[in-house]
C-alpha cells in the first residue's frame, strides 16, 4: 500500500496542527512576560506564577473544582459503567427507547439548558446551591459519556470469556467482577478520565447550579477575563494545560507499550 | 439402556425466531465415549453442544446428563465443561490462573488448588509456561492451556467445539491422538463437534452426521464410511460415486439394477428394497478396479470410459474417468509401485469395475 | 439466559435509570411548569404554579404570556434563526477543515498515527475556556494578528475579528474541531484500503477514488460528526460571550442574560422550551442513528 503523504495531505495536517496548538503556544509564552500586556512581550519573567500562588480566591477555586472533579467523575464512572453494560448487553427492556434517549441526549443538549434545568429543579425543592449540587450536575451529564464509551468497549468484546468463565462455575454477577471489568478496565479508566475532564472544565452548569462559597476554576477565570485579560489568566492556564499534557502523554505512551507487548502495534 | 446412557437429549429442538437450528434431535450418549457431532457449517451441531453446556435453552425437549434434567440448571452448576473454539482464556490472568480457575470458584483449599493445577501443567506440558499471559503464547500453546482449564475440575463430560479448527496439520495430527489418550487415560465423556470428517473417524467411538439440524445417522467410524444411512450421509464422509436406478430383479444372491446415467447394470447384495423401486447406488473410489483391460463379466459392475484427469497424492492416485454420457466418476489406486505398474495416464481408454459386495443400496 | 428474580442485573439498569430521571427528565418537567408562570420579586422569582390561600387549594395560575412574548419579540426569533445559521455554517467550515486533517492522519504511517491522535486529543482534554480565551489575544485589535499585520504593512489601521460574527465562526470551529476530527478519523482508519486499489487498479484517477469510493464509505461518520458540532453550537454560551459582539445574536447568550441580568426566571424557561423543541428532532435523528451503528456492529 502505498504509504506516502501527499503533499496535500502533509500541508493539512501541519496547518491543521498549527490551527490547533498556536493560540495554546502564545498562551503559554505570555505566561512568561515581563509586563502586563499579552500581546506585547516585554521580556522573560516568572513573576505571574507567583502572584497566582498568592491569588487566594484562585486558589480556592481550584481547590473547589479538585473535589468536585474527584467526586463527580468516580460517581459518574460508577453509575455510567453501569448504564453502558444495560445498553450493551440488555436486549430490549420496558423504557429502553427512553433509557437511550437520556443517555444519548446530554451528549449533544446544549449546557445553558441542562444547567437551567437543573438549578430550576433545585429550587423547586429548596435545596441548598453549592459544590454539592455542582457535583450532582456533573454526575448527571459525565455518566453519559462513560456509558458511550464503556457501550462500545463492550460491542467488540469477546463474550465466549465470560461464557468460559460460567462454565467453569463461576456464577454470572462473580464474572462480570472477575473477568468482564478487568478486561474493559483501560475503557472504564478513560470513562472516568473523560469525566473529570469535563468537570474540570465546565463553566455554563456550574454558573447554573453553584451557590455561595463555591466557586470554580473556570467560573473564576472567566468573570477575570471579563474585567481583562491579564497575564495571571495565562499562567493558570499554562499550569492546566501543563498537567493535561503530561497526563495524556503518560496515558498515550502507556498504551502503546501495551499494544507493544501485544505485538500489535506494526 | 438406561444405566449405560449417560447423557439423553430427548427431543430437542432450538429456534431463533423463524430459524430452526435444531430439528427434533434425539440422542443418548453413553459414559466414556469419544463421541463427535460432524456436520457441514449451520447444521446445528454448535448449538446442540451450547446446550449440552447450559448457553441456550431448548426451545422444546429436554437433557439430562446423568438421569438429572437439566432444564433449570444454569451453566456454572452443571457437571459439563467445555472447551472454546477460540480457547476464551482470560487475558489478564497467567497460565496457572486461567487453569486453577475452576477450582477456585469451588473454594478448595490453596495446597489442593496448586498441586492439582501443577499436575495439570504436566499432563498438557505447559509447566515451563505457567506464569506467562496469554498474549504470549502461541496457537498450539493456547490450545493445550484451555484443554487444562476445562480438565482441571475432572467434570463428567468435556465438550470440544471444533479443538483442532486453528492447528496446522502437523499439529493437528499430533494433537488428535494426544486427545485421545488423555480421554482414556481421565476416563472422561468426550462430546466433540467438527467439521472435519477425518478427525471424526480418527478419534471418534460415535459418530452423529448432522444436517440442517436433524440426525441423518449415529453410529461407529467404519459403520457411517461403509454403510451409510442416506446419500447425504454418504456424500459427506469422503468421496463417493452415486448412481440412481431401478431394482429390476432379486434373489437369494443378488439383486439386480439398472442405471440409465451411466447406462450399466448393477448388482448388489440383497437387501429389504423391492422390485421395481428407485434406489441410489453409492460406490466409495477405493473399491473401484481401474485397468485398461475388461474385466472377466463386463456385463454388469463394469464401467467404460477415458481417463480425464488423475490427482496424484503421493500414496495414492484418483483417476477422474469421464464416461460416454458425459459424467466423470472417481477411482482410486494405491501407488503400491514406485513407477505405475499399468501406466496409465491422461486419454486412456479404460475400464472401471467393482465386485457385488462394493456396491451399496441407499433409498435416499 | 435463565430466568431469575430481581437480580443483580435489574439493579445495574435501575440505578442510572432512576438518576436519569430524576436529574435529567424531571428538571426539564420544571422547566416547562416555570415557563408558564409570571416574573415575580420574591424569591423564587416566579409565581406558584398551584395557589393555596390559607391551606386551601385555589387554581392553577398559569399563562402563555411568556411564549407569546418570546413570538413577538423580534430579540428571540432573530436569535433562534442567528444561531441555527451561525452553527450550521459553523458545522460545514469544521467539516471542511476537519476532513482533509482526518484523511491525512488516517494515511498517515501506522507509527505516526498514534501520536497524531494524541495530539489531536491534547486540545480537546485541555479547559474549552482557556482555548476560547486565548483567540482574545490573538483577535483583538492590538492582538497577534493585527500586529503582525501592521508590522508587514499589509494594512494601515487594525482589522476589527474580534466582538463580530467572525470571531465566533473561529471560536466555533477552533474548539469542535476535535469533535468533527475523531470520528472521521476512526471511520478513515478502519476503512479497508484495498476498496482505494481496488478502484485505481481498475482505472480510475485519484480524485475520482476519493468521491466515488471513500467520500460515501465515511459518510456515517460525516454525519456523526456534524451532529456532533451542530446540536451543542446552536445553544452555545462561552464562545459568541467571549468572542461576539453585541450585534452577534445566540439564544445560549440571550438565554443567560434573561436568566442571569434581567432575572426573568419564566421568560428564560420558555425561552429554553422552545429552544429544546427546535433541537428535539436533530437530536432524536442523532439518538437513533447511534443505536442504529451500535446495534450493526454489536
Amino acid at each position: 500500500m502505498n504509504r506516502h503523504l501527499s503533499f496535500f495531505n502533509w500541508s493539512s495536517i501541519l496547518l491543521g496542527f498549527a490551527f490547533l496548538y498556536v493560540p495554546i503556544l502564545l498562551l503559554v509564552i505570555f505566561s512568561f512576560n515581563e509586563s502586563r500586556l499579552v500581546t506585547v512581550w516585554a521580556g522573560f519573567s516568572t513573576k505571574w506564577y507567583g502572584s497566582l500562588m498568592q491569588n487566594q480566591g484562585i486558589l480556592d477555586a481550584a481547590w473547589v473544582t479538585l473535589k468536585v472533579g474527584l467526586v463527580s467523575s468516580t460517581v459518574a464512572t460508577m453509575l455510567g459503567t453501569m448504564a453502558g453494560v444495560a445498553m450493551s448487553r440488555y436486549g430490549a427492556f420496558r423504557g429502553r427507547t427512553l433509557f437511550n434517549g437520556m443517555i444519548y441526549a446530554p451528549l449533544v443538549m446544549p449546557e445553558v439548558i441542562t444547567g437551567l434545568s437543573l438549578l430550576l429543579m433545585f429550587v423547586a425543592l429548596s435545596v441548598d446551591r453549592g459544590a454539592g449540587t455542582i457535583t450532582l450536575a456533573h454526575i448527571t451529564f459525565s455518566m453519559c459519556y462513560v456509558a458511550v464509551v464503556v457501550q462500545s468497549r463492550l460491542s467488540n468484546f469477546d463474550r465466549s470469556i465470560e461464557e468460559a468463565a460460567m462454565d467453569l462455575g463461576c456464577p454470572p454477577t462473580k464474572t462480570f467482577f472477575q473477568i468482564t471489568l478487568p478486561v474493559i478496565f483501560p475503557a472504564v479508566a478513560a470513562g472516568w478520565l473523560l469525566s473529570f475532564t469535563l468537570s474540570l472544565d465546565d463553566l455554563v452548569i456550574a454558573s447554573f447550579t453553584s451557590g455561595p462559597g463555591a466557586t470554580t476554576l473556570p467560573m473564576k477565570i472567566y468573570s477575570q477575563v471579563r474585567l481583562g485579560v491579564t497575564p495571571e489568566i495565562n499562567a493558570v492556564s499554562t499550569i492546566l494545560v501543563g498537567l493535561v499534557a503530561v497526563g495524556v502523554i503518560i496515558a498515550s505512551l502507556v498504551n502503546k507499550r501495551h499494544l507493544a507487548r501485544q505485538g500489535k502495534l506494526v | 439402556m438406561t444405566d449405560r446412557a449417560f447423557v439423553r437429549i430427548e427431543q430437542v429442538s432450538k429456534k431463533f425466531g423463524a430459524i430452526t437450528a435444531v430439528d427434533n434431535v434425539s440422542l443418548t450418549i453413553e459414559k466414556g465415549e469419544f463421541f463427535s457431532l460432524l456436520g457441514p457449517s449451520g447444521c446445528g451441531k454448535t448449538t446442540l453442544l451450547r446446550m449440552l453446556a447450559g448457553f441456550e435453552t431448548p426451545t422444546s425437549g429436554r437433557i439430562i446428563i446423568e438421569g438429572e434434567d437439566m432444564s433449570e440448571v444454569p451453566p456454572h452448576h452443571r457437571p459439563v465443561n467445555m472447551m472454546f473454539q477460540s480457547y476464551a482464556l482470560f487475558p489478564h490472568m497467567t497460565v496457572r490462573q486461567n487453569i486453577a480457575f475452576g477450582l477456585k470458584q469451588d473454594k478448595h483449599p490453596r495446597a489442593e488448588i496448586n498441586r492439582v493445577t501443577d499436575e495439570m501443567l504436566q499432563l498438557v506440558k505447559m509447566s515451563d509456561y505457567a506464569k506467562r499471559k496469554p498474549d504470549q503464547l502461541s496457537g498450539g500453546q493456547m490450545q493445550r492451556v484451555a484443554l487444562a482449564r476445562a480438565l482441571v475440575k475432572r467434570p463428567k463430560i468435556l465438550l470440544l467445539d471444533e479443538p483442532l479448527g486453528a492447528l496446522d496439520k502437523k499439529l493437528r495430527e499430533e494433537t488428535q491422538f494426544e486427545l485421545v489418550n488423555i480421554q482414556e487415560e481421565l476416563g472422561i465423556t468426550f462430546v466433540i463437534v467438527t467439521h472435519d470428517q477425518e478427525e471424526a473417524m480418527t478419534m471418534s467411538t460415535r459418530i452423529a452426521v448432522m444436517d440442517q439440524g436433524r440426525i441423518e445417522q449415529v453410529a461407529g467410524p467404519s459403520e457411517v464410511y461403509e454403510t451409510p444411512a442416506s446419500r447425504k450421509v454418504a456424500e459427506f464422509i469422503g468421496d463417493v460415486n452415486i448412481f440412481a436406478g431401478r431394482v429390476e430383479e432379486k434373489n437369494a444372491e443378488f439383486l439386480s439394477a439398472r442405471c440409465h446415467s451411466p447406462g450399466c447394470t448393477i448388482h448388489a447384495n440383497p437387501s429389504d428394497v423391492q422390485v421395481g423401486e428407485d434406489i441410489y447406488v453409492a460406490l466409495r473410489p477405493e473399491k473401484l478396479t481401474i485397468a485398461k483391460t475388461p474385466p472377466a463379466d463386463s456385463s454388469r459392475n463394469c464401467l467404460h470410459g477415458e481417463i480425464w484427469d488423475i490427482g496424484y497424492l503421493g500414496k495414492m492416485s484418483i483417476y477422474h474417468v469421464k464416461l460416454p454420457d458425459g459424467r466423470i466418476i472417481l477411482a482410486a489406486a494405491q501407488n503400491r509401485q514406485r513407477r505405475n505398474e499399468q501406466e496409465l495416464t491422461w486419454e486412456d481408454k479404460v475400464y472401471v469395475s467393482w465386485s457385488q459386495n462394493a456396491a451399496l443400496v441407499l433409498r435416499d | 439466559m435463565l430466568r431469575r428474580t430481581l437480580s443483580s442485573r435489574d439493579l445495574a439498569i435501575i440505578a442510572p435509570y432512576l438518576w436519569l430521571l430524576l436529574f435529567f427528565l424531571a428538571p426539564f418537567l420544571i422547566v416547562l411548569k416555570i415557563s408558564v408562570a409570571e416574573i415575580r420579586i420574591a424569591m423564587p422569582p416566579y409565581t406558584a404554579l398551584l395557589q393555596f390561600a390559607d391551606g386551601a387549594f385555589e387554581g392553577i395560575h398559569a399563562s402563555i404570556e411568556n411564549y407569546l412574548l418570546l413570538i413577538e419579540d423580534s430579540l428571540y426569533w432573530k436569535s433562534y434563526l442567528s444561531s441555527l445559521k451561525i452553527a450550521a455554517i459553523s458545522t460545514v467550515l469544521t467539516l471542511l477543515l476537519g476532513y482533509p486533517i482526518a484523511y491525512a492522519m488516517a494515511r498517515a504511517p501506522a507509527t505516526w498515527r498514534l501520536t497524531l491522535l494524541m495530539l489531536v486529543i491534547l486540545p480537546f482534554w485541555t479547559s474549552f475556556l482557556i482555548r476560547v480565551y486565548a483567540w482574545i489575544a490573538i483577535l483583538k485589535n492590538e492582538g497577534f494578528i493585527n500586529h503582525f499585520l501592521l508590522w508587514i504593512g499589509v494594512i494601515e489601521r487594525p482589522l476589527v475579528m474580534l466582538h463580530t460574527d467572525f470571531a465566533v465562526y473561529v471560536g466555533i470551529v477552533y474548539s469542535y474541531l476535535p469533535f468533527m476530527i475523531l470520528p472521521l478519523y476512526a471511520n478513515l482508519e478502519k476503512m479497508d484500503p484495498s476498496l482505494r486499489e481496488a478502484a485505481a487498479d481498475l482505472g480510475c484517477r485519484p480524485m475520482k477514488v476519493f468521491w466515488t469510493i471513500t467520500l460515501p464509505l465515511s459518510r456515517a461518520a460525516i454525519i456523526a460528526g456534524c451532529f456532533l458540532v451542530f446540536i451543542p453550537a446552536v445553544g452555545e454560551f462561552v464562545i459568541p460571550d467571549l468572542l461576539g459582539g453585541s450585534s452577534n445574536l445566540m439564544i445560549g447568550k440571550t438565554l443567560w442574560a434573561e436568566f442571569f441580568n434581567n432575572r426573568d426566571w419564566p421568560l428564560a424557561s420558555a425561552a429554553a422550551v422552545i429552544l429544546l423543541l427546535i433541537l428535539v428532532p436533530p437530536i432524536m435523528l442523532f439518538q437513533r442513528y447511534q443505536s442504529r451503528q451500535t446495534w450493526r456492529v454489536g
